[in-house]
């Protein structure tokens, strides 16, 4: 629904949804995601190996449970 | 669908041959459905504190992380999913470090699958939808 003044369209009435989908938008801007990513930049393969291990050691590093 | 990527899912882009499949399916997400967790982007800065080329591999990530994906923070909210979640994992003997608690607390809030490449690492937490990161032979060129 389109709210106008003077016959020109100044606000609309949106649904929730839309709402929350126009908010990630705002949020996004106009960038390409994480493909812009791929293939990294020189050294990268290096720091996911870093991250990778890291999350291994995460895991065998757990407190034990009582 | 929106979803939640982990930082293995992250690390696997920043390979020089990532998998064809993976880039594939990447590239029908639309950005705005593109989220990850501050505390990932904390595991991400801390293996860059680590590297070799420290400067470099900050650099990089302050420049290109963050125009990439939309980071959402660790707050209020989600701890108190996380703290449920804690509570309910101790009580059934399944081990998951702090941080993936919290990135599985981010997804669940925010209703995001979470994306990853170690599925079994999450498979047990209640609530939390997973989507392995898509597998296969990594390639040796980029999809143009």
């Amino acid at each position: 629904m389109v709210i106008t003044r003077h016959r020109k369209p100044v606000a609309a009435l949106v649904r929730v949804e839309e709402l929350a989908q126009l908010e990630r938008l705002r949020a996004a801007g106009p960038e390409a995601g994480l493909l812009s990513l791929a293939g990294g930049w020189p050294g990268s393969k290096g720091l996911a190996d870093l991250i990778e291990r890291s999350a291994a050691r995460a895991e065998t590093d757990l407190p034990a449970t009582d | 669908m929106a979803y939640l990527f982990d930082a293995g899912a992250i690390a696997e882009l920043l390979r020089p041959d990532p998998a064809p499949t993976y880039l594939e399916w990447l590239g029908s997400v639309p950005r705005e459905e593109q989220f990850t967790s501050a505390v990932v982007v904390g595991e991400l800065y801390r293996a860059a504190f680590r590297s070799a080329d420290r400067d470099r591999q900050l650099a990089a990530l302050e420049e290109r992380l963050r125009r990439a994906v939309t980071i959402l923070p660790y707050d209020r909210n989600t701890a108190l999913v996380c703290g449920a979640l804690r509570a309910l994992v101790e009580l059934s003997d399944i081990a998951l470090p702090d941080a993936e608690l919290q990135v599985a607390a981010t997804a669940i809030y925010h209703g995001l699958e979470l994306v990853t490449s170690d599925p079994p690492r999450y498979q047990q937490v209640p609530g939390l939808i997973v989507k392995p990161v898509p597998a296969g032979r990594r390639g040796s060129t980029l999809p143009g």
